[in-house]
């Protein structure tokens, strides 16, 4: 327990005082922050129209009502492709945690031949787009017997997220000392509680950014739930807000299709915001080196 | 407690902290890589010597003719420059945004969280969406870039990045930067973190410029986390497609047909499977030169650093 | 006493085993779900007799009242039989390119792992996927009767009837399928279909009790 997740102990923030300097600071990330975000208004003040309001995106904020968010809500099905998205997600994103952390340390701990190979296989897998190779993995699937329910797309978010994910952490051992580990070695820990309490709990930033980046490209991917799912009752989010995109004899309705992309982006801003502080946080705790 | 040494192989494992058991870790995420990606990338490289349309799989062996009709017709050069021209530029953009955004978010600035919610705003949307609203961004005259260029007197019209054979490729190069930097920033935060504050103090006390702290204390302490950036972005520009399909359709001409949009175009619209998995071996060969030899370089650069 | 003190420390144990390998516990947790989960919806899959795909369609009904609909046709027990239909997909001047690029990697995933059995599409992209027979020859696949009742709307190619137009068809009228646009819908069998005679079956449905 000694090598335990250390309690947060720093007093409590200073900010930066007010400079010219600082005031630089500001103004640039200030406005910084206002042409990357000027873009998304389009999309919610679109949102904002009703369904057949075609009046150029570009008029801004011309009127205010929910009716496509309505329509996107109850065409969508919302409250199960909610749960669908949230169950794959939250489960690839810990598979994904869990796995590719375990595979990183032999990866980044041992120096032989074999472990520098193993690591350059598992980052050629980061070469060949999933669509190039869709129809040998529907193949294997079916050969596998394993059939397209809703947690089939899983499997293959798990597959691909698992290059990036050994690549970032076993970039990140080589931060973690290995002294301590040493140090748990001549205490008698065994291999797997040597990784479980001493490396995996180092790991933290890493995770979290993995959890970050890895999450966000699951939750809106949609490639694999549309090969892999057939029923309308497994759609995840981006598959319910895909629904919408039209063709050149139905145009989309694009302030239902923005509304959807709201409701779908929803979720996540909601747990950045809620989970902002332990960001922070967790990222800070979990800094050693030294 | 240690068994007797015993002579061992030039290279093989000799230490006793890290030992071979830990193999055992690399268990479920072997198993998984190999069944659901190494094995259906095998059969990709099958379907490259095979005259396959990805329909019917009554096919027959061609040899190296997809190779020497993907060598021969143009197609790979004319991608392979897109693509490069493409990765270079947002690889440089995306992580020196994403790593100057990282260094300011890191000091004790007020609004922290606020600010880094936005910057990984973008990222939160999907890439279709995101490709639509970029349309309206660029749209000649009454678009977003172009009503400002109009409201400060100069000539919106004339501003048509989309339709410019020579300027496409950049102004789809914006929209992955915009997107993705966030990701790269997020990298980049989470590396320096890790870099202790009491070296940082001891450079300040020592005299060294905010420039000198970055250049020599940050920079070489996060050097593996740049490893990783640099990496993951230059792999995804390389890989690149999915601003070709949403938002010019490889056009103007053949201006923004990249490597990948190029396979897809041969099998899927082409129905030349056989082909496109030729392409794709050559190309995949091409990104992992690229690759390797840039992970070379920077871990070298890593250890002098 | 002692027993006392063994349960206290198996539970001391128990609290470290837990403390230590949470996360390799919960992660095996999850594999195990969606094991059971995916072992569960294998064995107790619902036979299905038939997999239709209609792209492009642009259908009013739900696929649900297309399954409902067949199988009623078929005497089919809807607790153990099912009909998979996929009316989603689209491939023409989609606004966006990469959802067309999706719609093909399923049908192309679909026909590869020989789920298949009908697959419907605008003419010029029916014609287009036939390079190398990829629709069936209808001739020896329907009877005679559907076939001279349908004479007027089959497509015909080197011979083959591959397809059959959708507007000759009732049953894609009421589902408001290939209704709007230029383009006519043609509905094909794909050469690898597992449910031939389902397949010679909804196009009888779908002709309607003529």
């Amino acid at each position: 327990m000694a090598f335990g997740r250390k309690k947060d102990d720093r007093e409590k923030e200073q900010y930066l005082a007010l400079t010219p300097k600082t005031f630089l600071l500001y103004l640039v990330i200030i406005l910084f922050c206002i042409v990357v975000i000027s873009p998304l208004v389009i999309v919610f003040s679109s949102s904002l129209r009703s369904p057949d309001n075609q009046t150029s995106p570009l008029a801004l904020f011309i009127e205010f009502t929910f009716a496509s968010y309505k329509r996107a809500f109850s065409n969508m099905n919302y409250p199960m492709e909610l749960l669908n998205s949230i169950m794959t997600t939250g489960g690839s994103v810990l598979l994904i945690v869990i796995f590719s952390t375990m595979a990183a340390y032999p990866i980044g701990r041992i120096k032989t031949k074999l472990a520098r190979f193993l690591y350059f296989f598992f980052i050629s897998g980061l070469i060949i787009p999933s669509q190039m190779v869709i129809v040998p993995i529907a193949q294997t699937l079916n050969r596998l017997g394993i059939p397209n329910t809703r947690f089939t797309p899983m499997i293959m978010f798990v597959t691909c997220s698992l290059p990036f994910s050994v690549f970032l952490f076993s970039g990140f051992m080589k931060g973690v000392p290995v002294e301590i580990e040493e140090s748990a070695f001549i205490d008698g820990a065994s291999l797997g509680k040597r990784f479980w309490t001493v490396v995996f709990p180092l790991l933290q930033p890493a995770i979290i950014s993995c959890v970050i980046t890895q999450g966000l490209w699951i939750w809106n991917d949609y490639f694999y739930p549309m090969v892999f799912i057939s029923k309308k009752a497994q759609y995840s989010l981006p598959v319910g807000m895909l629904q919408f995109l039209g063709d050149k004899e139905n145009p989309a309705q694009w302030n239902v299709l923005f509304a959807a992309c709201v409701l779908c982006a929803l979720p996540l801003i909601i747990v950045f915001l809620a989970l902002q502080k332990q960001f922070v946080n967790g990222i800070a705790a979990g800094a050693v080196k030294g | 407690m240690a068994s007797q040494p015993k002579k061992k192989r030039k290279g093989a494992n000799t230490s006793l902290v890290f030992t071979n058991k830990m193999y055992i870790f690399l268990i479920p995420a072997l198993a998984m890589f190999l069944v659901f990606w190494i094995y259906p990338v095998l059969q990709l490289f099958y379907y490259s010597i095979t005259n396959f349309n990805g329909i019917n799989y009554d096919f027959d062996f061609v040899g190296m003719k997809n190779y020497a009709k993907v060598l021969s017709n143009g197609t790979l050069t004319n991608s392979m420059k897109n693509t490069l021209i493409y990765a270079v530029f947002t690889v440089l953009l995306s992580n020196v945004i994403g790593m100057a955004i990282a260094m300011v978010l890191n000091t004790r600035i007020r609004f922290k969280g606020f600010f880094r919610t936005c910057a990984y705003f973008p990222a939160l949307f999907s890439a279709i969406v995101v490709g639509f609203i970029w349309s309206y961004v660029y749209m000649p005259g009454s678009g977003m870039i172009g009503n400002l260029l109009t409201n400060i007197g100069l000539d919106g019209t004339a501003f048509n990045p989309l339709g410019n054979y020579k300027t496409a490729l950049y102004a789809i190069a914006i929209v992955e930067v915009w997107k993705g930097f966030g990701t790269t920033m997020i990298i980049y935060l989470a590396g320096l973190q890790t870099v202790d504050e009491s070296l940082l103090e001891a450079g300040r006390i020592d005299g060294c410029t905010e420039w000198q702290l970055i250049r020599k204390i940050k920079l070489p302490l996060i050097s593996s986390t740049v490893t990783i950036n640099v990496i993951l972005s230059v792999i995804a520009g390389l890989k690149a497609f999915d601003y070709s399909f949403i938002m010019t359709n490889g056009g103007p001409g053949k201006s923004t047909k990249t490597l990948m949009f190029q396979v897809y175009e041969t099998a899927f619209t082409d129905m030349k499977m056989g082909r496109a998995s030729a392409f794709s071996v050559l190309a995949f060969a091409f990104i992992i030169v690229i690759t390797v030899l840039m992970l070379f370089y920077l871990n070298k650069r890593e250890v002098e650093l | 006493m002692k027993d006392n003190h063994l349960s206290s420390k198996l539970k001391n144990n128990l609290f470290y085993l837990w403390e230590d390998f949470k996360w390799p516990l919960i992660a095996a947790a999850v594999v195990l779900f969606v094991a059971v989960y995916s072992l569960a919806a294998a064995f107790g899959k619902k036979e299905t007799v038939i997999s239709v795909m209609l792209i492009d369609c642009h259908a009013d009904a739900s696929p649900e009242k297309m399954e409902s609909d067949f199988l009623t046709f078929l005497d089919c027990d809807p607790g153990k039989q099912q009909a998979e239909f996929t009316t989603s997909l689209l491939f023409s001047d989609t606004d966006s390119g990469s959802y067309t690029m999706t719609s093909l990697s399923r049908f192309l995933a679909d026909i590869g792992s020989e789920k298949l059995d009908i697959c419907g599409m605008r003419e010029e992209d029916f014609i287009k996927y036939d390079n190398s027979e990829t629709w069936m020859d209808l001739s020896h696949l329907l009877s005679a009767d559907t076939l001279s009742a349908l004479e007027a709307s089959l497509l015909r190619k080197d011979g083959r009837v591959i397809g059959i137009y959708a507007d000759a068809l009732p049953a894609m009228a009421e589902y408001g399928c290939y209704g709007d646009g230029s383009d006519r819908g043609v509905l094909g069998v794909i050469y690898n279909a597992p449910h031939r005679s389902a397949a010679a079956g909804y196009f009888d449905f779908a002709l309607g009790d003529a």
